[in-house]
């Protein structure tokens, strides 16, 4: 069985996309907008590890 | 994938951090490597104003293959001091390229020559260099079940920040040690028997001799299974020393403050691998600084981190003198692999016509002298010729009868090894100084 690339990224851009939508839901909230960026951070080291190579 | 790995062992044997990268044929690589170059480039022309001034008339798009990257020019560290120095947002300067509200983290150069250079981190890109340092511990067989020992207050020093939050990441236990002293450490690593360690390989060995005075072996009494060095260069007769006294395996890594870590020994312990796509490596010529060289010849490093848009580096000049070992790893990663050979440019001088690194002398003592605890070299001046006079402290198990044998040894080997005859002094015990993180056991006394 491969690693299924396509799947995976189709997830990060999700998840991506998902804490983008929840930092401007929490527009004001300290810590929906502070856990919405570390989410963004982990996600951004997702895409270097995963998403470019399926690119 | 390449070498025979299939995606099954990966899943089963769980050898990689990332199994897909590690694995990735090396033009794949070149090709990630060459887009993520051209974005860098192109991130740090529109957001830094140094490398706008820098990379005046480069555009990302005229580098169209890894070849044409030598176009662009190298980035040296007094360039790193000059675009901080006096400059605004207040630290950081003209390298800084995103706004200073989003900077979570700070470290700094150690300033061993000259001015600290300040390297901050936005939460992203912290992130980042944690990843890569993940890549470091996993590939040295740190895994969740360790309980790593950190034997250092971190101050404002990257390199042990890096490896805890990594170890943290990989799910490891990190247990750090920083306010006691060296016993208080090894009782420390007893009591909750740690399974791994983090430390300078100048610190392992102190740490060695310590417990031998507490009446510890470490390879008996203690439960470490490896240990990752940091800090400084770690020379092949130092990392098996380590070995040895440890009863552990012994991990070489190689990064810095402004590169973050880029390069780790496999459990082969045969050179390091490159963390690619991660980064660029280059190797360029001893002469030029600026002539890329073929594998297999000594040369000097430039290094490009790829992905962190906090503080954008561009080929930054390494001045470390390495050589790419051309021949695959057994371990099946597809990464370059460069080996640390002859230490720093900073530190090549030539002695008597004849050029000299202090790390020849570690590499001699470390591999064959097993009898001495510590060492320092003198460089003098007496009339018009230098004089380079190695003072040594023996294990004091050595009686004073083996003192003239063993003086007479050193002096060969050395005079083998450099092409240059020495001044053997002793010292007795505990009189010459320890070091923790970065040692020091060259002195010019030459230099007014």
């Amino acid at each position: 069985m491969e690693y299924d690339l396509k799947g995976m990224d189709s997830e990060i851009k999700a998840i991506e996309e998902s804490a983008k939508r929840l930092k401007v839901l929490g527009q004001g909230i300290e810590t929906v907008e502070r856990n919405a960026e570390a989410i963004l951070a982990f996600t951004y080291s997702l895409r270097k590890n995963i998403s470019d190579i399926f690119e | 994938m390449e070498g025979g790995v299939t995606v099954e062992d990966t899943k089963k044997t769980r050898k990689y951090w990332n199994p897909i990268i590690e694995t990735l044929p090396r033009e794949r690589l070149a090709e990630i490597e060459l887009k993520r170059f051209r974005e860098v480039l192109r991130w740090a022309k529109g957001n830094s104003p140094f490398y706008k001034r820098k990379l005046h008339g480069i555009e990302p798009e005229d580098i169209r293959t890894l070849e044409d990257v030598a176009k662009v020019p190298v980035t040296e560290k007094d360039e790193l001091r000059a675009a901080q120095e006096g400059k605004e947002p207040y630290l950081y300067g003209d390298l800084l390229a995103v706004s200073p509200e989003r900077l979570s983290v700070f470290h700094q150069t150690s300033g061993t020559t000259g001015k600290p250079v300040y390297i901050p981190d936005t939460y992203e890109s912290w992130q980042w260099v944690v990843e890569v340092w993940c890549y470091i511990l996993y590939a040295a067989g740190f895994r969740a079940q360790d309980r790593v020992f950190i034997p250092f207050a971190y101050n404002v020093y990257i390199a042990f920040w890096q490896g805890h939050y990594a170890a943290e990441k990989l799910g490891c236990e990190v247990v750090p040690g920083g306010a006691l002293d060296t016993q208080g450490r090894i009782q420390k690593m007893k009591e909750v028997k740690a399974t791994a360690l983090m430390n300078t390989p100048t610190y392992g060995l102190h740490m060695a001799e310590v417990a031998k005075e507490m009446g510890i072996d470490p390879r008996r009494d203690l439960s470490i299974k490896r240990m990752i060095s940091s800090g400084e260069p770690t020379p092949e007769p130092t990392r098996l020393r380590l070995e040895e006294l440890w009863g552990a395996e012994v991990y070489d890594h190689i990064g810095g403050t402004e590169p973050g870590g880029w390069g780790g020994m496999c459990s082969e312990r045969k050179g390091m691998h490159v963390i690619e796509p991660h980064y660029l490596f280059e190797m360029v010529d001893l002469e030029t600084m600026s002539k890329p060289i073929p594998p297999g010849t000594k040369g000097v490093a430039v290094v490009t981190p790829l992905c962190r848009r906090c503080i954008p580096l561009i080929r930054f000049n390494l001045k470390d003198m390495m050589m790419v070992m051309d021949e695959p790893c057994r371990c099946g990663r597809t990464s370059m692999r460069v080996d640390q050979i002859g230490g720093r440019v900073d530190d090549l001088r030539k002695i008597r016509g004849v050029f000299f690194t202090p790390a020849v002398v570690e590499e001699v003592i470390r591999g064959k002298f097993p009898q001495v605890v510590e060492f320092e070299t003198h460089l003098t001046q007496e009339e018009v010729m230098p004089v380079l006079t190695l003072r040594v402290e023996f294990d004091p198990s050595i009686g004073e009868s083996q003192w003239k044998e063993l003086r007479g040894r050193i002096r060969e080997q050395l005079k083998l090894r450099s092409n240059l005859t020495f001044e053997i002094e002793v010292v007795k015990p505990g009189g010459l100084p320890r070091y923790t993180l970065k040692s020091s056991r060259f002195k010019d006394l030459t230099k007014k």
